[in-house]
C-alpha cells in the first residue's frame, strides 16, 4: 500500500465541558484564543516536516468552528503554504451543530475544507442537556442544511449511543433522524466512560445508570443492521459510510500511517516515532514563544511493536489485514509468528482468514480488545 | 569470670515499648555502644526494623563497673517479642536469672506483657519491672503503676521510672541488675552443660550457636555432643556478643557466648537441647526442650510457574537459618507445583512470605492458612491433616480433634461486650476476667486457633480501634465437628480455594466465601457458577454474569499508543491469574477464604 501522510491540527477550546469529554479541550475564551492561534500559525511555519506530501488533512478538537471562518481559512492557507498538499486532498474540520451558520460554513468551503463532521451526539433534548452539548436537535437540521448551502458534499454525523438511561427505543430514533439528514458519513459510538470525566465520577458513585450488556449488543446490532439497510457500509467498528465516502484521514490513522500533529496535544507519527505536544493551551503558547520544544511524551516503537499495533488497527477495519502487504511494509515474518494466535481466535470464531488476508468476524468485532491482546507481548 | 560478678538478664516488653531503645542505652553506658552509633543494635534484620519487632535474638555482654567498686559481666539476652515464638522466647528467659519488665508509661501493661511475665515467673526469674517513655505528655504513671500492681502482681515501689530515649533512669536500671538479679550458681566441677537457647547460620563458619553454660566450662577443641541429636562436633571457636562475634579461649561456668563446631545446618543444634562434654558427658539434660513444631500450615505457590525451583532454593535458604521452618512439595489443580509450609504461627508465616518476596524476588500466591487437625478414621488410625487436601471421606471419620489456644485479651472497658461478641463468634470459651485497674479489663478465652487464622487480629483491632492487645498459648486439643467444603467454578472442584470449617458455622461461611469470590472473580465471556459444597451437596451459590462484549471505543491517531499500553497492561494481568477449567481466577480469591469469619 502506499504510504499516504495525514495531518492534523487540534483546536483546544470549546464552550462548555461535556460530561462523558476526556479530549484535550477548555472552556476558555479571550486574548488566549488568539495568543492560541498566533502560536499555532509558529508552530506551523516552524516545522521541520514542511514541504512533506500531505494526503489528508483534520482539523479537530475541541471545537475547531470556536474560530472564526477567517481565522480557519489564515490557518489553511498557511498550511497550503507550508505543506505539500495534495489537490484531492480531503480536508475535514470538526464542527458543533451550534457554532456554525452558513456565512461561516460558506468561508470555510471557499478556504478548501470538503468535508466536515458534526458532533451530534443525540436527537433527544433531554439527553443533549445532560450531556452539555450547547446544541439543540434543531440545530442540527440547520446546521446541515447550511452546510450543503455552502456547497459540503461530504458530510459525517457523530451519534453516541448507551448514553444514561438510554432506551433501546431512542437510540433507534436518534440513529433514523440522522440518516433523515442523508450525510454520506455516520460515526456510530458506544459511550466510553473515561477516568477524569463527570459521567467517570458519577458512575464510580453509583449515581449513573448506563444501559446493560445486552441493551448495548442490541444497539450496535441495530446500529449495523440500519445503517446497511439505509446504504451505509459498515468500514471500521464504529464508522459507516456511503460508497466511496469513507474518511481518508481515519484510514491513514487505522493503516497506522504516518501523520503530523499541530497544536497542544496534538500527537504526530513518523518512521517509527510517536509524540506528542505538550497539553494545556497555556503551557503550548509559552512554549511556542521561548522556542522550547513542544513535546513532552514520545516513544520509539520496535519492528514488532509496530506489527502489533498495525494488526491492532487493521482488526478495527471491515476490510481487516492483507499478510503479503504487511509483511512486505515490515519485511518480517508476520504470519509464522503469529500462526499459534491466528489459530485460536480462527477457533473461537472471532477471526476469519481467507486470500491472503484476516479479518474479524461479526462476534469478532465485540472483541476486539480481546482478540487485538493477543497479538502484543503481554 | 567468678559467677558472683556475672547477671544474666533480658528485656521482657511489648512491641514498641522500647525494648531496643533501651537496649542500646545500656550498651552506650557500659561502653559496648557509641552513642548515637548504630540505632538499635540489637535488631539486625532490615525486616524487624521495619516492623518494630525483634525475630531472631541476639545477645550482647555489657562490662560495668558498678557502685559498689566491682565490675561485673552482664549478660543481655535479647527475646522475640512474638506470640509465635513463645518457645524460644522461654528458652531464652532460661538462659536468663532477672528481667527486665518495660512498661509504656503511656500504654500501661499489654497482653503480650502479661504472658511473657508469666513466663518469666514461672522459670523464677527475678524481675524488675521499668516504666519507660516517662517523658511523654501522655504518660500515665499511676495508671500504669496501679495496671503493674493488678495485672502483673508486682510490687510498684520496684518500678524503675525510665525514658530511654531521654536517657533517664537508665543507671539505675544497671545498679538494679547488678543487686536485684541473682548471680548463677552453677556447678564449676560438674560435667559441662549448656543450653542452647538459640542460633544462626552463617555462610563460611556453619551453624552459631548461641549458649548459656550451666555447669562447667566449654573451650575451643572440646568434643561435644547435642544431648537430643546424639550429634557430636569438635569446638573450633567459643566467644562472646560484643554484639559482634569476639572469640575468647574459654566459656565458664554461667556465662553466656557461641560456640562455633562446624555444624552444617540449624536442625543439628535444636535450640533447648543441652550441649554436653562426649568424653566427660552429663547423664542428666537441662529441661524444656522440645522440637519446634509448626502449627500453621499454607500453600505457597509462584505466581509464574517456571519459577517453582527458584522458590525451594529459597526456602532451603531460609531453612537453613529457621529450624521451624517445614516445607514438602505440593500440586494443586488450580495452582500448579508448590510446596506445603509450615510455620509456628501467622506471623511466622507472613515473615517468611515476605522474606521470600523480598530476599528472593519472588511472586507468591498463599492459600488459606490451615492448623493442624488430628482425625481419627475407620480401623481407629489417627491421621494428622494440615491440608484440607487431604481430608479423608466424611463417612470414614468417627472423631476430629482441633488445636485450641488460651488467649489473653487486654482492652479498655468499653471494648469487652465487643471483644466478647467477637470471641464467641469464633466459637470462643470463656474463662474469667479481670479489671486490674477499672479502666481496664483482662478477658481469657479458650479459642479454636483456626478461627484466630480468619482474619482474628485484623478484627480485633479494627473492633476496639487498635485498643486491644491479644496473646495466645497454645492449649492443646479439644474434639470438634468439623467438615471441609469445597469450592466449584463452572462445576470444577478448585483444591486450592478447600477448607475445614465447624460443622454447625458452615452454611454462612459457604455463603460468605461464595458472595466474596462472586465480587473478585471477574466476569467472563460465558457464565460462571460459583457453588460451595460439602461433599456433593451444594450449599451456597452464586452466578456471576457473563459479559457481552468489549467497550466498542473509538480510536484515533491521539488514542493509539493509550490503546496498545492498555491491552499491554491486560495482557500481563491475565498472566496472572490462574486459570480453573476455562474460568480465570485472580491470586486474591484465593485468599477469600480468610474473610469469612463473621
Amino acid at each position: 500500500m502506499r504510504e499516504r501522510i495525514g495531518l492534523y491540527v487540534h483546536i483546544p477550546f470549546c464552550h462548555t465541558k461535556c460530561g462523558y469529554c476526556d479530549f484535550n479541550s477548555y472552556a476558555m475564551q479571550g486574548p488566549i484564543v488568539q495568543a492560541f492561534e498566533d502560536a499555532l500559525r509558529r508552530e506551523i511555519e516552524q516545522s521541520p516536516y514542511s514541504g512533506s506530501a500531505i494526503d489528508t488533512l483534520f482539523f479537530g478538537g475541541g471545537t475547531p468552528t470556536f474560530l472564526t471562518g477567517d481565522s480557519l481559512t489564515q490557518i489553511l492557507e498557511l498550511l497550503f503554504k507550508r505543506f505539500g498538499i495534495h489537490p484531492d486532498a480531503e480536508i475535514t474540520s470538526e464542527a458543533n451543530p451550534g457554532t456554525v451558520d452558513t456565512a461561516k460554513l460558506k468561508t470555510m468551503r471557499e478556504a478548501g475544507f470538503n468535508r466536515l463532521s458534526f458532533g451530534v451526539q443525540s436527537f433527544d433534548a433531554a439527553e443533549l442537556k445532560r450531556m452539555e452539548r450547547i446544541h439543540s436537535p434543531e440545530e442540527v437540521f440547520t446546521a446541515v442544511m447550511a452546510a450543503r448551502e455552502a456547497g459540503f458534499d461530504n458530510l459525517n454525523l457523530d451519534l453516541i449511543y448507551a448514553l444514561p438511561d438510554q432506551p433501546l427505543e431512542r437510540w433507534q430514533a436518534n440513529l433514523l433522524k440522522a440518516i433523515q439528514l442523508q450525510p454520506e458519513h455516520l460515526s456510530l459510538y458506544g459511550l466510553m466512560l473515561e477516568p477524569n470525566t463527570r459521567f467517570y465520577h458519577l458512575y464510580q458513585k453509583g449515581r449513573l445508570r448506563l444501559p446493560d450488556d445486552e441493551t448495548q449488543l442490541a444497539m450496535h446490532a441495530f446500529a449495523r443492521a440500519c445503517a446497511q439497510e439505509h446504504g451505509y457500509q459498515p468500514y471500521e467498528i464504529s464508522n459507516y459510510a456511503k460508497p466511496g465516502r469513507e474518511c481518508q484521514h481515519n484510514l491513514i490513522y487505522w493503516h497506522n500511517m504516518p501523520y503530523f500533529g499541530f497544536g497542544p496535544g496534538a500527537v504526530s507519527y513518523w518512521e517509527g516515532a510517536r509524540w506528542t505536544n505538550i497539553k494545556h493551551p497555556r503551557e503550548y503558547i509559552r512554549r511556542v514563544k521561548e522556542g522550547e520544544p513542544l513535546g513532552f511524551e514520545s516513544e520509539r516503537l520496535t519492528g514488532w511493536e509496530r506489527v502489533a499495533e498495525t494488526i491492532m488497527l487493521g482488526l478495527r477495519l471491515e476490510a481487516g489485514i492483507d499478510w503479503e502487504a504487511l509483511e512486505t511494509r515490515f519485511q518480517l515474518p508476520i504470519r509464522s509468528h503469529y500462526a499459534e494466535v491466528l489459530i485460536a481466535l480462527e477457533s473461537r470464531g472471532w477471526l476469519q482468514q481467507q486470500n491472503g488476508s484476516a479479518r474479524l468476524t461479526e462476534e469478532g468485532f465485540l472483541w476486539h480488545s480481546e482478540a487485538a491482546a493477543a497479538f502484543f507481548e503481554g | 569470670m567468678d559467677q558472683s560478678l556475672i547477671r544474666n538478664f533480658c528485656i521482657i516488653a511489648h512491641v514498641d515499648h522500647g525494648k531496643s531503645t533501651l537496649a542500646d542505652r545500656l550498651m552506650e553506658a557500659t561502653g559496648a555502644l557509641q552513642p548515637g552509633n548504630v540505632e538499635q543494635a540489637l535488631d539486625t534484620m532490615d525486616l524487624e526494623r521495619e516492623r518494630g519487632i525483634t525475630i531472631k535474638m541476639t545477645a550482647v555482654r555489657l562490662h560495668y563497673k558498678a557502685s559498689d567498686g566491682k565490675t561485673y559481666q552482664l549478660n543481655l539476652i535479647d527475646t522475640p517479642g512474638h506470640v509465635d515464638f513463645t518457645y524460644e522466647v522461654s528458652r531464652s528467659l532460661a538462659a536468663c536469672e532477672g528481667a527486665l519488665l518495660v512498661v509504656d508509661a503511656s500504654q500501661g501493661v499489654e497482653a503480650q506483657t502479661i504472658a511473657n511475665t508469666n513466663l518469666a515467673m514461672v522459670q523464677g526469674l527475678q524481675l524488675i519491672p521499668v516504666m519507660n517513655k516517662i517523658d511523654l505528655p501522655a504518660a500515665e504513671p499511676e495508671r500504669v503503676n496501679e495496671e503493674i500492681e493488678h495485672a502483673l502482681m508486682m510490687d510498684a515501689s520496684e518500678v524503675i521510672l525510665a525514658s530511654a530515649k531521654e536517657g533517664i533512669g537508665i543507671q539505675e536500671i544497671l545498679e538494679a541488675v547488678v543487686h536485684r538479679v541473682p548471680p548463677p550458681v552453677g556447678d564449676e566441677k560438674a560435667a559441662m552443660r549448656a543450653l542452647v537457647y538459640d542460633s544462626h547460620y552463617d555462610t563460611y563458619v556453619g551453624v552459631v550457636a548461641y549458649v548459656r553454660v550451666v555447669d562447667g566450662a566449654i573451650k575451643s577443641g572440646t568434643k561435644i555432643r547435642f544431648m537430643q541429636t546424639g550429634k557430636e562436633y569438635e569446638v573450633s571457636q567459643v566467644g562472646y556478643f560484643t554484639p559482634r562475634l569476639r572469640p575468647v579461649d574459654v566459656l565458664r561456668t554461667g556465662e553466656v557466648g557461641y560456640i562455633i563446631a562446624s555444624i552444617k545446618t540449624v536442625h543439628d543444634a535444636p535450640v533447648g537441647d543441652t550441649i554436653t562434654d562426649a568424653s566427660r558427658p552429663s547423664k542428666i539434660p537441662l529441661p524444656g526442650f522440645r522440637r519446634a513444631k509448626p502449627m500453621v500450615f499454607c500453600g505457597l505457590y509462584p505466581v509464574e510457574g517456571d519459577k517453582y525451583a527458584d522458590l525451594r532454593d529459597a526456602l532451603e535458604k531460609l531453612q537453613l537459618n529457621d529450624a521451624a521452618i517445614t516445607f514438602e512439595p505440593e500440586n494443586s489443580v488450580a495452582l500448579g507445583f508448590g510446596f506445603r509450609c509450615g510455620f509456628l504461627g501467622l506471623l511466622h508465616m507472613e515473615i517468611i512470605q515476605e522474606r521470600l518476596e523480598r530476599e528472593f524476588s519472588l511472586e507468591l500466591i498463599a492459600t488459606a492458612p490451615s492448623v493442624v487437625y488430628r482425625v481419627l478414621t475407620e480401623g481407629n488410625e489417627w491421621s494428622e491433616i494440615d491440608n484440607p487436601t487431604h481430608w479423608p471421606p466424611s463417612g470414614s471419620i468417627r472423631l476430629i480433634e482441633e488445636p485450641f489456644v488460651n488467649a489473653t485479651v487486654m482492652v479498655p472497658k468499653e471494648y469487652v461486650g465487643t471483644v466478647m461478641e467477637l470471641c464467641m463468634g469464633r466459637r470462643g470459651e470463656y474463662v474469667r476476667m479481670e479489671y486490674p485497674t477499672p479502666q481496664r479489663a483482662i478477658l481469657y478465652y479458650k479459642l479454636p486457633l483456626s478461627e484466630i487464622l480468619l482474619d482474628f487480629f485484623d478484627q480485633l483491632k479494627s473492633r476496639t480501634r487498635g485498643y486491644a492487645s491479644f496473646d495466645y498459648e497454645l492449649g492443646g486439643y479439644r474434639p470438634a465437628e468439623m467438615v471441609k467444603l469445597d469450592i466449584l467454578i463452572n462445576g470444577d472442584v478448585v483444591d486450592a480455594l478447600s477448607f475445614i470449617a465447624p460443622k454447625d458455622r458452615s452454611y454462612p461461611r459457604a455463603r460468605a466465601l461464595v458472595e466474596r469470590l462472586k465480587e473478585v472473580v471477574p466476569r467472563q465471556q460465558f457464565e460462571v457458577r460459583i457453588q460451595a459444597a460439602i461433599g456433593s451437596k451444594v450449599i451456597a451459590a452464586e452466578n456471576i454474569k457473563p459479559f457481552r462484549k468489549n467497550v466498542i471505543a473509538k480510536c484515533y491517531g491521539g488514542d493509539i499508543t493509550r490503546k496498545r499500553k492498555l491491552l499491554e497492561r491486560q495482557k500481563e494481568g491475565k498472566k496472572r491469574m490462574k486459570q480453573v477449567g476455562s474460568v480465570e481466577v485472580p491470586q486474591e480469591a484465593f485468599l477469600s477464604v480468610l474473610k469469612v469469619g463473621d
